[in-house]
């Protein structure tokens, strides 16, 4: 690791200045889970590390019109101890708790893990099933934006350079909503092969909303709207689920790394889509 | 060497907590990468880009002028010698040539870790690429390149080593060794066979993972005396190469051995040589730690093989015949004992085979070295051996506990080249092992159970020696040149110390491992220690005791046969009373004649295991260790997941100084092989490593551990310390081979290239059963 020098502004507006003033040279520091390891490696090597753990905001979690507001600092482990989350956004706690490790979870941040876009990070697909949004702090104010629009590309997301992700909103579920996140790995420390997050909602016995979004598939955590399409409108039966699951499959484009081929990928996300679905609408397999 | 017999012993077959446990739960102990000096630098590696190149030219201008940079070697700064364990095949740095990504060029030592990266980094190197072979089998071909000339030729390696082992015989090409072995008449025996089976597996490269990285710190005196510090396994092994390496007298180097973050073969492979080298330049000391990166890199590897297997079976389900070609892939270099040499003991299985060919070679290719890991090829062989003795029994519809039970080693089995077997705890180690795995119950879909039996050859040919010292307060300095790298040696010696001498436990310190103030041993490698070391130990405390009585005798002014000894207490037989204390009596010496006690002892043991060539005289062999390891596991055939229900794992272990210790190193071992065969793998890609972090790497934690039942079976071994034999290594020979016959009772699958993974489960299930897997449960 290279010497940088560690600065911890008090205030998110001077975190966002401190950001304009080392454009560049600067990188956010949250838990540390991803930006150690890449420090170590090389892959980064910033001037100035800049910590928010002085930021009080940043890590609260609260209830937000029959949603929440979780700030971006706010560790694994508060996530999936919380009543609120628990009460509010099941399927983020159901992710939080498949991440990493013990130690990873109580110093790791949900920010943290969203701002590196690492492949196969849990909470995304699990965010992306509940339509959630990030609030991003800039020096022109704060924007909002859908988590769909957030990941961009290989460990890429829409922040700027000067910008921070300050929280993530979650919106209230429609009654009857059910979900599930389930998580195709080898270890109990490794990121997903394939994560599948799943909320719906059946009215009158037909899927009224369904969301289905993958992760650890390709270099963004997306929408498997071709999958949404083939359950939506329908009555769930065997054959939907596994029309739902199939056209997950193909409009999939895994790739290989050294976890899975992409081969391996392609199956484990039409099994993963069957069995989330299944367990979402809690039929026994 | 008996003194004692066993009703009376209260310290050995104790399981007493480890003497040094709650230093290391407290983080009190100073591993090799804590160790530090004043005005120490810091050395780094400059490694090979290429997997095989010719150096044009190593640029160091731009480092040396980097400040803090105070010096840096080339292979032209190091000693013109060829080095090696086993085969001298490789400069201390390299010269004119490169052979595997990582291949050391060049080192540096500046005045902190920063530094010696950023000019390790400014190192620039010209090379001229040459053609690299990455596959063992391609290696041997004509058309492969050709790494090391001196293959090519029929001349034999010129061995430098002191080592016992045979070494030679007519090469191939890129063959490194080549052991051929032969009892009785195979191809006579097949064609007489009732049935005739053959079987090709192969195994895959994994890195050892000890948790602490290789650490060394070396240190000059004004008088050229060589000083290092390091977490080797084998520092009196180290010193030897390093005086051979510098051309110094071995005495004029000091190797201490500091406390060890495990090592599991790799850490004796002479890494030491660059802060050696370094610190003898720059005339200061110079500390080296590796990186976990380069750990994967140039850390050594396990040493992967092509196996083929051929049985010539009679129709009552006796083995009349054993053929086994093995390849072995050492890498770019020899440096560790060769696996070729592993068929002497292992390629026949458990079995009492009459007719047996081996033809073992040892291949190099443009990878990482390969070095001696855990277990030593065992479980390779095993992995073909006993999974294609389950084959062999399903085909003759025989159990596969019951085809083993027919053909296994007993007490007094003659094996293949001649050794007649004591002391074999075999069969109760497979019925305790059936028994605890509920073998031959019914079983719930999907769900199997595998059993794979196995034994290690005796100790390698080495020497231990120990002095035990009784100090003037009674209390007592054991010496030995082991090592403890977590195995818990320093316990079971000062056991052993205390029993023989009839000392309390808490008075016996131990003191290991320095090549400066310790006597001589091998050190820790092949499951030794425990029965050679605890030789040493038990002869030098034997020794001293006999001092004892005999001074005792004096005081007391009786007869010595009429004393004995407990807890630190020389007394009369019969009449506690009347004695001395050894405090008192060592005190009394401390100040007259005959002078302090001073016990010594040493051993020299092991290297049998069957001979290279028939006909060579049967004898008698104690202390081959024996074991079987049961597994159920389950089998999700959507995705090919593999879950662990249950390992059993028993061992006949001789006796078990601390059968706690003895489960510990059973439960560790067993966690290291299931990750092994279920989740690690070296993945290259043009000789370079793709996956050299935990990340990318399947290294187990804690959540990868399932339950294990350790069974502890004790056959005396009349050739060890109260009838001791080792355990370390041996938990993890089976674990392959069971996971696969359990996979194959439970889905009906056959894996023969290691690791099973879920990949390769679920396409040997659709080549099972044609049609997508994706469609199959719409049906359901």
């Amino acid at each position: 690791m290279e010497d940088f020098q560690y600065l911890r502004p008090a205030t998110i507006a001077a975190a966002v200045l401190l950001l304009a003033q080392h454009k560049g040279k600067a990188r956010l520091i949250a838990g540390g889970q991803s930006l150690i390891p890449m420090l170590r490696s090389r892959l980064v090597r910033p001037a100035y590390v800049i910590g928010l753990e002085a930021i009080p905001e940043l890590k609260r979690i609260e209830p937000r019109h029959g949603g929440l507001r979780v700030g971006a600092m706010v560790t694994h482990h508060e996530v999936l101890t919380s009543p609120l989350v628990k009460e509010r956004a099941t399927i983020l706690s159901d992710a939080e708790i498949l991440v990493g490790s013990p130690a990873v979870r109580n110093l790791g941040t949900l920010g943290g893990n969203l701002c590196h876009n690492e492949v196969g990070a849990d909470p995304p697909p699990a965010l992306l099933a509940l339509g959630a949004s990030a609030v991003i702090a800039s020096p022109h104010g704060e924007r909002r934006l859908p988590l769909e629009t957030f990941f961009r590309g290989f460990l890429e997301t829409a922040l700027g350079e000067d910008e921070i992700l300050a929280y993530i909103d979650t919106s209230a579920l429609p009654s009857g909503s059910v979900w599930s996140y389930l998580k195709c790995r080898q270890r109990s420390v490794d990121k997903a092969i394939v994560g599948v997050g799943v909320v719906l909602r059946i009215e009158g016995g037909v899927c009224r909303d369904v969301r289905v979004a993958l992760g650890g598939v390709a270099p963004v955590p997306f929408r498997a709207k071709k999958a949404e399409a083939a359950f939506m409108g329908e009555r769930p039966n065997d054959r939907i689920i596994e029309e739902a699951a199939m056209a997950a499959v193909a409009e999939a484009e895994p790739m290989s790394d050294a976890h899975a081929s992409a081969d391996y990928r392609r199956k484990m996300i039409g099994v993963f889509t069957r069995r989330a679905l299944r367990q979402a609408l809690e039929i026994k397999s | 060497m008996n003194t004692r017999a066993k009703g009376d012993l209260t310290i050995v077959g104790k399981s007493v907590p480890r003497l040094d446990a709650r230093d290391k739960a407290t983080g009190n102990v100073v591993y090799g990468v804590d160790q530090k000096l004043p005005g120490m630098l810091w050395g780094k590696v400059a490694r090979s880009q290429l997997p095989h190149a010719r150096i044009l030219k190593v640029d160091t201008s731009r480092a040396k002028v980097i400040p803090g940079v105070e010096c840096v070697i080339t292979g032209e700064d190091v000693p013109n010698r060829k080095i090696g364990r086993y085969i001298s095949d490789m400069y201390a740095l390299a010269r004119e040539r490169v052979r595997y990504v990582g291949e050391p060029l060049a080192a540096v030592a500046a005045v902190d870790e920063e530094t010696a990266e950023k000019a390790v980094e400014a190192i620039e190197v010209e090379y001229e690429e040459l053609p690299a072979v990455f596959d063992m089998e391609e290696a041997i071909a004509d058309s492969a390149p050709l790494l090391h000339e001196e293959t090519g030729s029929e001349e034999t390696w010129g061995a430098w080593s002191r080592t016992v082992h045979p070494l030679g015989g007519k090469k191939g090409r890129n063959v490194c060794n080549r052991l051929t072995v032969v009892d009785g008449d195979v191809d006579a025996a097949f064609a007489e066979a009732d049935f005739v089976f053959e079987d090709s597996f192969s195994t895959h490269v994994v890195q050892h993972c000890h948790l602490e990285p290789h650490a060394a710190l070396a240190s000059v005196s004004h008088g050229g005396e060589i000083t290092v510090w390091t977490n080797s396994q084998r520092p009196f092994e180290l010193r030897s190469y390093l005086a051979h390496l510098l051309d110094v007298p071995a005495t004029q180097i000091r190797v201490i051995g500091t406390e060890v973050g495990g090592g599991f073969g790799a850490k004796k492979a002479g890494w030491e040589r660059f802060p050696v080298l370094l610190a003898l330049k720059c005339g200061k000391p110079v500390k080296m730690v590796m990186t976990r990166d380069e750990e994967f890199i140039d850390g050594y590897t396990s040493v992967p093989a092509r196996i083929s297997v051929k049985s010539g079976v009679r129709r009552d389900g006796m083995i009349t015949a054993r053929a086994v070609t093995m390849i072995w892939d050492t890498g770019a270099y020899c440096n560790g004992v060769p696996p070729s040499l592993a068929p002497k003991f292992h390629a026949a299985g458990t079995y009492r085979i009459p007719n047996v060919r081996f033809d073992s070679l040892l291949v190099y290719t443009n990878k990482v070295p390969a070095t001696t890991y855990r277990g030593i090829g065992g479980q390779d062989i095993a992995w073909a051996i006993e999974t294609h003795m389950d084959d062999i029994a399903r085909k003759l519809g025989l159990d596969p506990v019951e085809f083993r039970l027919k053909n296994i080693f007993e007490e007094g089995s003659r094996s293949p080249g001649g050794a007649i077997l004591r002391g074999v705890g075999l069969k109760e180690c497979l019925e305790k092992t059936a028994a605890a795995l509920e073998w031959g119950q019914p079983k719930a879909a999907n769900r199997g159970k595998g059993i794979a039996c196995f034994d290690k050859h005796p100790n390698p040919a080495s020497s231990s020696c120990a002095v035990v010292w009784i100090n003037e307060d009674g209390n007592v300095t054991l010496l030995s040149g082991a090592t403890e790298i977590g195995q818990g040696l320093m316990t079971v010696l000062a056991q052993v110390c205390a029993e023989e001498l009839g000392v309390k436990l808490e008075s016996i310190k131990a003191v290991i491992g320095d090549t400066g103030t310790t006597p001589f041993d091998d050190g820790a490698y092949g499951s030794r220690l425990t029965e050679h070391a605890g030789n040493a130990v038990r002869l030098a405390a034997k020794d001293a005791r006999e001092q004892i009585l005999k001074a005792a005798a004096r005081w007391l002014e009786v007869s010595e046969d009429d004393l004995d000894t407990k807890e630190g207490r020389i007394f009369v037989k019969g009449s506690p009373d009347r004695g001395i204390s050894l405090s008192e009596l060592s005190l009394k010496l401390h100040r007259s004649d005959p002078g302090p006690i001073l016990g010594r002892g040493s051993y020299f043991g092991g290297g049998k295991g069957y001979s290279e060539v028939a006909g060579r005289k049967e004898r008698e062999e104690w202390g081959w260790k024996y074991g079987v390891t049961g597994v159920e596991v389950e089998v999700d055939t959507e995705t090919g997941a593999i879950k662990i229900l249950k390992v059993v794992s028993a061992h006949d272990v001789g006796f078990a100084i601390n059968p706690h210790l003895v489960e510990g190193q059973i439960e560790g071992t067993v966690v290291m092989g299931l990750a092994n065969f279920l989740l690690e793998e070296m993945q290259f890609d043009g000789g370079r490593v793709v996956n050299p972090t935990f990340m990318d790497y399947g290294f187990p934690t804690a959540l990868e551990c399932p339950p294990v039942v350790s069974i502890i079976v004790e056959k005396h071994n009349q050739e060890g310390p109260f009838g001791a034999k080792g355990v370390g290594e041996l938990p993890i020979v089976g674990i392959g081979a069971a996971l696969a016959n359990a996979v194959y009772d439970a889905v009906g699958i056959r894996i023969k290239t290691s690791p099973i993974t879920p990949e390769k489960v679920l396409r040997a299930l659709e080549e099972k059963t044609p049609g997508s897997r994706l469609t199959s449960s719409a049906e359901s």
